[in-house]
């Protein structure tokens, strides 16, 4: 039979013949996670992912290849023939040193399974006492990544992320009404604290127990977490390389001009704790930080990778990253936080005497992410009246422009950040707190 | 080294051997060996180029009720996976009593790839310079054209497949699509067009396209002038392309048997018999279409594909199956189960989702609309089961029966029970659309699927939009 063999690590079998450039990759993917969905076998899963990516620069041109089994010096020479046909390039190679590194050690212990599983039944369990017809959804992941990365001027670096991701949920049919709630929590050292999820839960459960009616109109919309990341893709694609080098990016030209509103503070960060990307490198060994990208509504920086700063003629600030392991580093912050201000949720209740308060979005993505123009069916909408949340609000379609709601509409930022993990559409994972946004528009079915 | 062709056997005795464990309900065992070829162009360059090889595989089991799911990178030490998989099932507790998938009956085959125009004797060169190409028939169209990004992709899988039951597959597949997006920009903004193309079978769709890209250039600039879209309840005649959308998001993502089973609330709601839109409309999925990225012939359960009727007449007959489902509910597997890589493992998924033709002329759709909206193409949709949003691609005015002038970002929304009962024309403009593009559930995107289907009118649809 046929044999493919992976082999992680032996980063030191890569090596580079003088006048070479470039730099190569070992990743080790690890992914362990228990399901428990109603009406379906609980699922436990164990995934590994072990992948070597070569990065050549030859004649200006920029080779790649990615492979599970082959050779260090198999993948050198497919990327060395890929760079005739590659893209242009200005790449170059960081000086990361020869022996840099950070908390290279797993911390998975088999313990863990039977910890993960006692803690996914709790909150199943919670969650199925919500009603008796409601059906429940955990997934509690621990997701740990060891990169290796060597470049050809003689740098080396090992850095180990890891963090929990419980997503947990649900929803009760009644008729032809879905009534649905989701929440995500991270965190890097143990797993999030459930019972403070079953109430959160809870809680959302019962805001949205009655139904509510409202007239189409313009109303002030408390934006959560979930739903200012769809927000932001409109501002990440103005601020990303690819837009810019194109010059399809009405910013191109705006650094430190005023582009949002001075309410507004959004940064790449690196250094926050419990962030999926929280680590000393990004994906092309870039040593990151903290950048803002907008800082009271002026820009700052924009979001690069090494390649797409030098085309621009800027310092690489370490925004390369993968979207998955055999995939080349894009452009791409590392965790998008919003700087939080000091209302509560309570304040932001009561800043109006009749608004909504926005969770969930069908299809909340734009058209056209430059100009920035969204609508989406409301999901997860509720009504609020003198600071109370009365019950939830259906069929109504809200529609913003992206860059209108943070510039002009924008009113207040909340205090209460969490955590927005990366997903099938969004790019990366964010922290991010509730926006409180007036003058949207709302148009119901009656 | 490669295997894009046959090679020996041996690869399914050695995991059919693996797979006979007695302690368990069930074992299956996947290997693959994906090869995938990428190009992003923008303008008249090529901004991205990646060729990967992944080859792996994954485990899943049965123990005592409960499913125990390995994946890994190369083919080494399968029966340690095996192993693994079991004690992870056995590690889980609170479930004790045995599941049984329904007996299902063993497939045993070997399938090889047929194609018209195989991509993978087509040199990179080749490819490269047909996005280019194109660019530049966009970029020449207009002086307004601001850029034109240009993505092909096509993935060669050869999979083989054993579960404990006596299935044994090999299966060599491919799929391949892209787009051409093009991006006009004047001192009011910015507006987009892309055309697509798709296929499981043919590098030919991505030729001959000049046409099609040169009109999508020139409606990226008349949309440049295009007022928003004025949100309201609107009657909405969608054109084949955002109909196929529609049966996807409205009406497939909702018969997808895991998101009903252990839901009274929706069992009750989606009861075979139930009478969903009018009397001739008819939505079914079939794996059996030769060529359209939906094509499937065996799911990666190992189930034949069989075409399911959802509805028919007017009334809910069917909905889709994995075995798991299928057992639970008490019905048959559909071959609906499938897995976007060896890193998940299957779940139910639509394959090519189709409208079947109806009676009404497509100018006969305009008839009698004061005022409503005529939308084509689609930027993508999603759903929730209830609600369901698609992006239409264009959209334009009707006034008196008669299409009068473009409008921006139309959002097209509604409620799926509701919307389906709305539809009052299905059009006899029957047309298979394949797209570059594909549909995400449970992290596993994008999956191809095709949705072939004729224009539709539908009344009261609910558009959003600022300016009210």
């Amino acid at each position: 039979m046929t044999n493919f063999t992976a082999e992680p690590g032996s980063l030191g079998k890569l090596s580079w013949d003088k006048g070479q450039s470039g730099d190569g990759a070992d990743i080790q993917r690890q992914v362990w996670s228990v399901e428990v969905k109603g009406g379906q076998a609980p699922m436990v899963r164990h995934g590994s992912e072990q992948v070597r990516a070569v990065r050549m620069v030859q004649d200006g041109r920029l080779g790649f290849a990615a492979s599970r089994t082959k050779s260090w010096l198999e993948l050198k020479q497919e990327a060395l023939r890929s760079c005739a046909n590659g893209p242009e390039t200005k790449l170059d190679e960081p000086v990361i040193g020869s022996t840099a590194g950070s908390n290279i050690k797993s911390r998975w212990t088999s313990a863990m399974i039977p910890q993960m599983n006692g803690a996914a039944l709790t909150l199943y369990h919670t969650l199925q006492n919500l009603s008796s017809d409601f059906r429940p959804s955990v997934t509690i992941s621990f997701v740990q990544v060891t990169t290796q990365l060597t470049t050809s001027n003689g740098g080396q670096a090992v850095w180990t992320q890891g963090y929990w991701d419980v997503s947990a949920g649900g929803r009760r049919v009644n008729g032809t009404d879905f009534h649905g709630i989701a929440e995500t929590r991270l965190k890097a050292d143990d797993i999030p604290d459930i019972n403070q999820l079953g109430l959160d839960l809870a809680q959302r459960f019962g805001w949205g127990q009655d139904l509510q009616t409202i007239d189409s109109g313009k109303y002030p919309i408390v934006f959560l977490p979930p739903v200012t990341m769809g927000l932001l893709t409109s501002v990440l694609a103005r601020l990303s390389g690819p837009s810019l080098i194109s010059g399809n990016s009405p910013w191109e030209d705006q650094r430190e001009q005023q582009v949002l509103s001075p309410l507004l503070s959004i940064f790449s960060d690196a250094t926050i704790p419990d962030g999926p990307r929280t680590s000393p490198f990004d994906d092309e060994g870039t040593s990151t930080g903290k950048w803002a990208l907008i800082e009271n509504g002026i820009l700052k920086n924009f979001v690069l990778n090494r390649d797409a700063a030098r085309h621009l003629g800027l310092e690489p600030q370490g925004m390369g990253y993968r979207p998955a392991p055999t995939a080349m580093p894009l452009s791409l912050p590392a965790n998008l936080v919003i700087q939080p201000s000091a209302s509560s949720f309570s304040e932001l209740l009561n800043r109006f005497p009749r608004m909504l308060v926005l969770n969930g979005w069908i299809g909340g993505r734009p058209t056209n992410p430059l100009r920035g123009d969204i609508a989406g069916n409301a999901s997860d909408l509720y009504f609020s009246e003198q600071g109370v949340i009365t019950g939830r609000v259906k069929n109504a379609v809200i529609s913003v422009n992206v860059f209108d709601a943070l510039s002009h509409q924008l009113v207040d930022v909340g205090q209460d950040a969490s955590w927005v993990a990366q997903g099938m559409m969004q790019a990366a994972p964010g922290k991010l707190p509730p926006l409180l946004i007036d003058h949207v528009d709302v148009t119901v079915r009656q | 080294m490669s295997i894009r062709h046959p090679v020996d056997d041996g690869i399914l005795a050695t995991l059919t051997a693996l797979s006979a464990r007695e302690e368990v309900e069930e074992v299956e065992i996947r290997l693959e060996f994906n090869e995938t070829t990428q190009i992003d162009t923008l303008n008249d360059r090529v901004l991205h180029q990646t060729h990967v090889v992944d080859v792996g595989g994954n485990v899943r089991v049965f123990v005592n009720g409960v499913v125990g799911f390995v994946h890994f990178d190369g083919w080494n030490d399968i029966g340690r996976h095996v192993d693994e998989a079991i004690l992870l099932a056995k590690m889980s507790y609170g479930q004790t009593s045995p599941f049984r998938l329904g007996d299902v009956r063993p497939v045993r085959m070997i399938q090889r790839l047929q194609t018209k125009e195989d991509p993978l004797t087509v040199s990179l060169e080749n490819k490269v310079a047909l996005l280019l190409h194109y660019s530049e028939v966009a970029r020449s169209a207009h002086p307004l054209i601001k850029s034109v990004t240009g993505r092909y992709f096509d993935r060669y899988r050869h999979l083989w497949f054993v579960n404990s039951h006596g299935t044994g597959i090999e299966q060599e597949k491919l799929d391949l699509g892209g787009n051409i997006l093009v991006v006009s920009r004047d001192r009011n903004g910015t507006a987009q067009r892309g055309v697509s193309f798709g296929s499981s079978n043919d590098f030919g769709v991505i030729r001959d396209l000049d046409d099609e890209v040169h009109e999508a250039a020139m409606t990226a600039v008349a949309l440049l002038e295009a007022p928003e879209i004025v949100g309201g309840e609107y009657t909405v005649v969608v054109d084949p392309h955002l109909a196929g959308v529609f049966a996807h998001e409205a009406f497939g993502h909702l018969s997808e048997a895991d998101g009903q089973v252990g839901d009274s609330g929706l069992m009750a709601e989606m009861h075979i018999g139930r009478h969903f839109g009018p009397a001739n409309l008819h939505i079914y999925d079939t794996g059996q279409d030769l060529g359209s990225r939906g094509y499937l012939p065996v799911d990666d359960e190992g189930v034949a594909a069989s075409d399911i009727d959802l509805i028919k007449d007017g009334v809910l007959v069917g909905r889709l199956h994995s075995r798991e489902t299928a057992s639970r509910m008490g019905e048959f597997p559909t071959g609906n189960a499938r897995a976007l890589h060896y890193r998940f493992p299957p779940i139910v998924r639509m394959r090519n989702t189709v409208i079947a033709p109806g009676e009404t002329a497509f100018e006969d759709l305009f008839q009698g609309i004061e005022k409503g909206i005529y939308a084509k193409g689609s930027h993508g949709g999603q759903t929730n089961g209830e609600l369901f949003t698609f992006l239409a691609a264009e959209a334009y005015l009707i006034e008196n029966g008669q299409v009068t002038r473009p409008l921006r970002n139309a959002v097209l929304t509604g409620n799926v029970f509701s919307t389906l009962e709305q539809i009052t024309a299905v059009g006899s403009d029957f047309t298979r659309y394949e797209g570059g593009g594909g549909c995400g559930k449970a992290g596993q995107m994008p999956l191809p699927v095709s949705h072939h289907a004729p224009s539709l009118r539908i009344e009261r649809c609910l558009v959003g939009g600022r300016n009210q």
